[in-house]
């Protein structure tokens, strides 16, 4: 072929020669849009035109609900990567007969020229059915009337996406197709290419979650397997769903802040970088492959005799890792993982190298003959293995042990699961992440100081395999009918620590303090200005703005605490605009004048619930959970001035003191263990039995008087800013009434009175608890 | 002209192709043979450009071969067993070969699918093993290229075919200068129509050379003589390169021209002596037989 027409003559016989393949993809294309569409679009368009009274929120719930199960369901994506892997394997068949290679290469074709219209028609078969079915789909959504400009922009971005993913994930399987040279290997080892570094990544990920005490990731593992670079399906996938997400997660994003197709793809340009680097080095390795492989090599497991040792390395590796990890995971069971892990490898190893010697030459027996011959590179595989096993079992780099000196710390985020004060606020207005960044010099002193301190006495890490509780756990057992009281100071509480280095890079660790400890620390940073501005949702541009924006239909709730109950009071009100801005401002600068001593020596006296309502929701009942947009729990204290005044002089602020001459007794519960050792002529068993004991305390002595003064009603205060890690210790204190039923209802205080803590130790050492069986 | 420099193809550790110079002049029919694993088929698939050498050059008309649509426009390969499309028919083939090579004729291809009384509908499948070769030998001679490369193509014709193809390959020869290169163990077919001949043994070249200057340059003497010394001093004249004994008749395999060898015979003590020309399969036995392909060894050693 020695001219441009020769070429596309040459195509499109290739093309024609090709055609079974060109009428799947087109059926697979068919199938998974204009005929999905047009079964799912008849019924909602039907749906849609017989609402009797539509709202532009019916045409928006139509819309995107189209977009969900048509333009952007996955199936266009899973079938872009099963064609891209079946053509691979097709297109290159013929490279591993010799009759065809005979032919093919003996013709006046140019190899380049070969390479290239193979690779075109491949794009061709899968891109053209593709856009023409995107197009049907299209027509078929105008033919019900009920088109959108928004369904054009997603199949333009679900057709690059799926374009790019193809083209990657083809060219990596080919590279399998053109390294091997018979079709099943090139199967298998398409999928191990396509696998292979989110598969050790995985691995690698499980060895840091099961040994590293204070290891985590912030992002969660899903994330962390997106952010690989050779596997163009999770890179695929990672952009698909990040495009998608950037549409759905915020509903709005659908119809008001929706752009043009190339602003969305560089808003997720990593991705599409990604994908663009991985389609253009596949092709150049491809490229180079072909023109390297030599003609008669099919029947030959691996083409390239050099590559074998390179290939069982990484093969061997891969395998082995995941095998420790399986059993690395059931050696915990055994409380001997790092045995069990070493012994997965070896194993695997060993197993692997039989068996890829077998396959390599096609006959076991010269395979085990020649066993010891290939050993290095399975020896090589192995010891890496090994090596990366023994890294986290053993924590080599001191992993756990880190902490950044003082003048490498530019500053840190310190946060309890679930704390309302995240590490990361997502900002949806701005689109961005906030992230709390104590910079803080006398805070950052305090942080390391503290943890250095925690480390040495190894009081750091949770020892608990099964994962300790935390006090916030156990505040969840709180309720009214809790019979917990007492936690042991020991227990400890679990924070992420991310520590933003002057270097730009960032480290991330989870520690289990003493309370304390964590304590020590909140207190160093609480009342700085970068706590404020991320713990403090007033201190927020977009919040402020929604609270001032008339149209903006918004709840507020206020729950003040009393004894006779703890679900919500009857103190609920209607706020006007006027109220629910001057509310918002007192809350914004009481929380921001707020101590750590005012949480921790102050009981709350209510909370305030600030509720929005979404705009495109019609209006509901009014209860909190038709609030779906956004939500801020406050609590309220006395000591926050503006506050409370603002709520006395709406007539809800309700004294809760308890007046003790209404009080016949009080009782205080705590949690007990007790250890009975049983000895026989056998064995002698161990039994730790928990039992619960009573403190009573009388009315009239002084401690009652202590005991009421400081105590107060609250309930478990889920998402509430402010109040986790401010408790000293978790009581419950029954107020038994002289006239009434008596109750039990949890409550706790914080800032716990001194002469409790002695009485309750006092009463413990002389053994003078009344006790009842626990359960 | 293919010209061969220095070849080396090597497999693995196994050196199929070893430092092999040849050259094919146009307008002659050459013929390759050699021992079952000499490297025949390895050598023709470098010509044509089928597989890359590891050392030396491959030059048609001056051009390199490998990868170059140019000089492989120049010849068509004819494998030992010939790719066709599954399910395809003549027609088939003929729409492939008519696009990659410029000068194909469609009438002469249909005539020749004619002549040969081969179906252009019926699916090649269907063929067998014979008629396949001819519908290779048809698409080559229809393809009008300057040099075919025929690999075994003769085994698995009937007598009749062979004769076909043997006079229209002389045809096209005599109109066109078509240069056939056949390799094939047919030694007696090669014979007839090898105009010169390549000899190769584990991957290296014994002979190349003009098939009558082969044949001219080794006689077959057979003779008696009169006595021990006699039968020395001919050993020690003449270049034996074999030497079969039956009774007091020796038949030996000298190398050297006729008149030569029948020179040194006349000063020599014998009784009975005749010079008696090689065929190209004598030829190759003795050849071989030097280099130590010997079939007495072979059997002795079974």
């Amino acid at each position: 072929m020695t001219s441009k027409n020769s070429f596309w003559k040459y195509s499109i016989w290739n093309l024609k020669k090709r055609s079974w393949i060109l009428t799947l993809s087109s059926a697979l294309s068919l199938f998974s849009l204009p005929i999905f569409t047009y079964l799912s679009v008849s019924g909602l368009a039907t749906d849609y035109w017989q609402i009797q009274d539509k709202t532009a929120d019916d045409y928006n719930e139509l819309v995107y609900a189209i977009l969900n199960t048509n333009f952007y369901s996955v199936l266009p994506f899973i079938i872009a990567v099963a064609l891209g892997i079946f053509m691979a394997i097709q297109s290159f068949a013929w490279i591993n007969k010799r009759q065809k290679v005979d032919m093919y290469k003996s013709v006046p074709v140019k190899e380049s020229s070969r390479f290239l219209y193979i690779h075109l028609n491949s794009l061709f078969i899968y891109a053209v059915p593709f856009a023409l079915c995107l197009l049907a789909s299209n027509l078929i959504v105008l033919g019900y009337r009920v088109y959108n400009i928004v369904f054009a922009k997603a199949s333009f971005i679900i057709f690059f996406v799926c374009v790019l993913t193809f083209l990657s994930v083809y060219m990596l399987v080919s590279i399998a197709q053109l390294l091997t040279g018979n079709m099943i290997l090139a199967f298998f080892g398409g999928l191990f290419l396509l696998f292979v570094e989110p598969a050790c990544r995985l691995s690698v990920f499980m060895f840091q979650d099961n040994f590293l005490n204070t290891f985590y990731n912030i992002a969660g593992t899903s994330d962390f397997i997106a952010k690989n670079i050779t596997s163009p399906i999770l890179a695929g996938l990672s952009s698909f769903l990040s495009f998608r997400n950037s549409v759905f997660y915020s509903e709005e994003n659908a119809f008001r802040y929706y752009r043009w197709g190339l602003g969305l793809i560089s808003a997720n340009l990593y991705y599409v970088v990604l994908l663009l680097l991985q389609i253009a080095i596949y092709t150049g390795v491809a490229y180079w492959l072909y023109k390297k492989r030599a003609a008669q090599t099919g029947g030959k497991a691996i083409v390239f005799a050099k590559a074998i040792p390179i290939l069982k390395v990484v093969i061997i590796f891969t395998i082995s890792l995941g095998v420790g990890v399986l059993m690395t995971i059931a050696g915990n069971y055994y409380n001997n993982a790092i045995m069990y892990g070493l012994v997965g490898i070896i194993l695997a190893t060993i197993l692997m190298h039989l068996i890829l010697g077998g396959i390599i030459e096609g006959d076991f027996n010269v395979a085990m003959k020649k066993a010891v011959k290939s050993l290095p590179a399975s020896l090589l595989a192995c010891g890496l293995s090994c090596f990366i096993f023994f890294v986290y079992a053993f924590d080599l780099f001191g992993f756990d042990t880190y902490l950044p000196k003082a003048d490498e710390l530019a500053g840190f985020s310190f946060v309890r699961p679930d704390d309302p004060a995240l590490n990361v606020v997502w900002d949806e207005e701005y689109e961005g992440e906030i992230k709390m960044n104590i910079t803080d010099e006398h805070a950052k002193e305090v942080l390391l100081t503290v943890l250095q301190d925690a480390m040495q006495r190894e009081q750091y890490i949770d020892t608990n395999d099964f994962g300790g509780e935390t006090l916030h756990s156990v505040r969840d057992e709180f309720g009214i009918d809790s019979n917990l009281v007492y936690r042991d100071e020991d227990r400890c509480e679990s924070v992420y620590v991310t520590y933003y280095l002057k270097n730009g890079k960032t480290k991330e660790r989870r520690y289990c303090l003493l309370p304390t400890d964590a304590r020590k620390i909140y207190a160093s940073f609480y009342a700085t200005s970068d706590y404020k501005d991320i713990a403090n949702p007033f201190n927020k541009e977009y919040v402020m703005d929604m609270i001032k924006d008339s149209d903006t239909e918004k709840q507020i709730i206020y729950t003040s605490y009393d004894f006779e109950s703890l679900t919500q009071s009857d103190h609920q009100k209607r706020f006007s605009q006027e109220e629910i801005e001057a509310l918002a401002e007192a809350a914004k600068a009481d929380i921001n004048d707020r101590t750590y001593e005012d949480l921790i020596t102050k009981a709350p006296v209510g909370m305030i619930i600030y509720g929005f309502r979404n705009p495109n929701e019609e209006p509901k009942q009014w209860d909190t959970s038709s609030y779906t947009y956004y939500g801020a729990h406050m609590v309220v204290y006395e000591s926050d001035e503006r506050t409370v005044s603002l709520l006395k002089s709406f007539g809800l602020y309700k004294d809760t003191q308890i007046p003790l001459d209404e009080v016949a007794k009080i009782n205080v519960y705590c949690e007990d263990t007790v250890v009975r050792v049983n000895v026989s002529d056998i064995n002698t068993e161990t039994a730790t039995e928990v039992i619960q004991r009573v403190l009573s305390i009388e009315p009239d002595t002084e401690l009652a008087e202590k005991v009421i003064e400081d105590a107060f009603p609250m309930r478990a205060q889920w998402n509430a800013i402010d109040v986790e890690m401010m408790s000293d210790n978790d009581y419950i204190v029954e107020v038994v009434p002289k006239n009434g039923e008596t109750q039990q209802y949890a409550l706790y205080t914080i800032g716990f009175p001194q002469e409790l803590k002695e009485a309750m130790k006092d009463a413990k050492e002389n053994n003078a608890w009344v006790s009842r069986d626990y359960y | 002209m293919i010209s061969i420099k220095g070849i080396t193809k090597k497999f693995d550790d196994y050196i199929a192709v070893d430092h092999i110079d040849i050259e094919m002049k146009e307008g002659m029919v050459f013929g390759l043979i050699g021992t079952n694993g000499a490297g025949k088929s390895t050598l023709l698939r470098m010509i044509c450009g089928v597989t890359k050498p590891d050392e030396g050059e491959i030059l048609i008309d001056d051009m390199p071969v490998y990868d170059n649509p140019k000089a492989k426009e120049k010849m068509f390969f004819i494998s030992d067993e010939p790719y066709f499309f599954p399910h395809g028919n003549a027609v088939d083939m003929e729409q492939y070969y008519s696009m990659v090579y410029q000068s194909f004729d469609k009438s002469e291809y249909y005539k020749l699918l004619e002549q040969f009384n081969l179906d252009s509908k019926r699916k090649i499948a269907t063929y067998s093993k014979g008629m396949k070769k001819q519908l290779a030998v048809i698409l080559a001679l229809a393809s009008k290229t300057e040099y075919i490369l025929c690999d075994e193509t003769f085994d698995g014709l009937d007598p009749v075919m062979r004769q076909a193809v043997k006079s229209l390959l002389a045809k096209e020869m005599g109109s066109r200068g078509l240069t056939p290169i056949i390799a094939s163990h047919n030694l007696r077919e090669l014979e007839d129509i090898c105009d010169a001949v390549g000899l190769l043994h584990k991957g290296g070249v014994i002979l190349s050379k003009d098939l009558d200057e082969m044949k001219c340059q080794i006689q077959k003497v057979q003779c008696v003589f009169k006595d021990e010394s006699a039968f020395e001093s001919a050993m020690s004249t003449l270049e034996v390169i074999k030497k079969e004994q039956r009774g007091t008749m020796y038949t030996l395999t000298v190398r050297g021209d006729r008149e030569e060898i029948a020179a040194k015979l006349t000063g020599l003590d014998t009784v009975f002596c005749e010079i008696i020309p090689l065929s190209l399969e004598e030829i190759f036995i003795s050849e071989t037989e030097v280099v130590g392909y010997d079939i007495k060894k072979l059997i002795l050693e079974v």
